[in-house]
């Protein structure tokens, strides 16, 4: 407690479904923090990350953000749910509106004054390095170019905090490498709040300067690593590998690899 | 390297549509072969079936002949305004009902049942009603127009909020847009081919529809003078002024819902899709 995000006790299923999405999740997010998600498929990761948007409501559990509950024992409050910036596996940019017009609506939504919406424009596609595409299509742009564009929206409506979920799992190795050192340099220089969900332990260690590991679904958050190797990082650094290496040992167990190798193996005799 | 791919890409599409436009003869051609087959197999039938299918030559001369008949204008505009306002009714009546069913759950299970029915009744059953009901009047004809019309339209538009992309939903809720901002900006640019559908079915469907009722009650249009010339077994005069009327309803389409589709549509042009 005492973090920029708290959240405890967190369940939630599925309309009338028997088996909770997630159960008894605790989590706490520094501002500023570059905070990973890390769980095996089906765990609830990217559940939490609708809860906290607001697009779900808890079963149970408490929500707090900078200090204002925005649920409160599974009843939401009557607090404003805080701006948000959200980037979604794929980039849900509208193809029929060229890239300024998909930033322009975002931050008209978000009540940012329209005199403002050509610089903040212009300062975002530049330091995302896509300002020659400001009045292009979607659909003419390569994938990462259209995953800037939907960092650069996040960003545009000035959020309290930006949430990822699995935003770089459907591109190239390459391409989302590049992109994630994009993104922690626009992180670097914004100090925006991230939460970031990954099934990839070596992206958030990569990442994130907090790995939340998840239990199997229904999922709970059961460790919160500190990382503490320096950056900029490189994915041959090993220190990297070294952390990396602790999680996944820590992870094959908590996820039940080891219990299947003995069933395995016993099943084999 | 990422601004080298979209680049060829951009040129490659740019070729694409520029090989589209600069070969107009081939937009041209296959409507045009098509209506020059459809005259070689019509001549010959007019042989064994004289007296009942006009020839080609007949036809034209009794179309020609209409073209310039006072009256025939004055049909023409009676029609023409009961078919109009029949589908505007259905259009805007149905996409609303449509919007609502796709929308609230509640609501399409309140009303599905009325739709389904409303489907499977025959035209011609509910006109006969209807004049039953409320006598030989333009506003029972433009009352049961809209009563065949609207069910179509509704299930056109019903099936196309089905198909809204959810990921894009959650997207606008998570940006807290507001509701007139998802209606203009995903909704509706979502349900634009649909309702285009719709608007175009809901139109031609109101064509056939009024002729019947023309025909059964109504002296003063199109229907009514097919009927009259059906009577006197001018078959010639049946086909011309049902091909005059086609040739309005073409016009309609071609000058209205094309040239309104390719304004909306247009970004897919500059698109590239």
């Amino acid at each position: 407690m005492g973090g920029f995000i708290d959240i405890a006790d967190l369940t939630f299923r599925y309309g009338d479904a028997e088996v909770l999405a997630i159960a008894g999740v605790d989590l706490t997010v520094q501002k500023g923090e570059f905070s990973c998600i890390v769980g095996p498929s089906g765990c609830g990761k990217s559940t939490l990350l609708t809860i906290l948007s607001g697009l779900a409501a808890p079963e149970t559990g408490t929500v707090t953000i900078e200090g204002t509950a925005i649920y409160k024992d599974g009843r939401r409050t009557d607090e404003e749910l805080p701006r948000c910036g959200y980037m979604f596996q794929d980039s849900r940019l509208l193809p029929w509106r060229t890239v300024r017009d998909n930033l322009n609506i975002a931050m008209k939504a978000a009540g940012i004054p329209e005199e403002q919406w050509n610089d903040k424009l212009a300062d975002l596609l530049r330091m995302l390095r896509i300002e020659a595409f400001a009045d292009s299509w979607p659909l003419n742009l390569s994938g990462g170019q259209r995953h800037r564009v939907a960092i650069a929206r996040a960003l545009a409506i000035e959020p309290a905090f930006i949430l990822m979920d699995e935003p770089f799992s459907t591109l190239d190795e390459v391409t989302a490498r590049f992109l994630r050192t994009e993104l922690l340099d626009v992180w670097a220089r914004t100090g925006t709040t991230i939460v970031f969900v990954t099934h990839s332990i070596r992206e958030a260690v990569f990442l994130a300067d907090t790995v939340n590991l998840m239990t199997k679904g229904p999922g709970r958050v059961f460790d919160a690593r500190r990382i503490t190797v320096p950056r900029p990082r490189t994915y041959e650094d090993p220190n990297l590998a070294e952390v990396e290496g602790a999680i996944v040992e820590t992870v094959l167990e908590a996820w039940g690899y080891y219990d299947q190798d003995v069933v395995t193996e016993e099943t084999a005799r | 390297m990422t601004v080298e791919i979209v680049t060829e890409r951009t040129a490659l599409e740019q070729a694409r549509i520029a090989g589209r436009s600069g070969r107009w003869w081939k937009n041209l051609l296959p409507p045009l072969a098509a209506l020059v087959i459809l005259i070689l197999l019509w001549w010959p039938l007019t042989i064994p079936l004289r007296g009942f299918l006009p020839t080609p030559l007949a036809v034209f001369e009794a179309f020609a002949e209409a073209w310039v008949t006072p009256e025939f204008y004055g049909h023409l505009a009676n029609t023409f305004r009961r078919v109009v306002i029949g589908a505007i009714a259905a259009f805007l009546v149905g996409s609303a009902i449509g919007i609502l069913m796709g929308r609230s759950r509640v609501f399409e299970g309140f009303v599905l049942p009325w739709v389904m029915i409303a489907l499977a009744l025959p035209g011609p059953v509910v006109i006969l009603f209807t004049i039953l009901l409320l006598g030989l009047e333009e506003t029972t004809l433009l009352l049961a127009l809209w009563i065949c019309v609207t069910p179509f339209v509704v299930n056109i538009v019903y099936e196309s909020v089905k198909a809204l992309d959810p990921g894009l939903t959650d997207m606008a809720v998570a940006y807290r847009w507001s509701n007139s901002q998802r209606y203009r900006e995903l909704i509706f640019p979502q349900m634009a081919p649909a309702l285009f559908s719709a608007g175009r079915f809901g139109f031609a469907l109101s064509w056939k529809i009024v002729v019947i009722i023309e025909a059964l009650s109504l002296p003063n249009g199109i229907g009514g003078q097919l009927e009259f010339f059906f009577r006197l077994l001018r078959s010639d005069k049946v086909v011309a002024w049902t091909l005059c009327f086609t040739v309005v309803m073409i016009l309609v389409d071609v000058l209205g819902f094309r040239t309104a589709e390719r304004r909306v549509f247009a970004w897919r042009k500059e698109a590239a899709l």
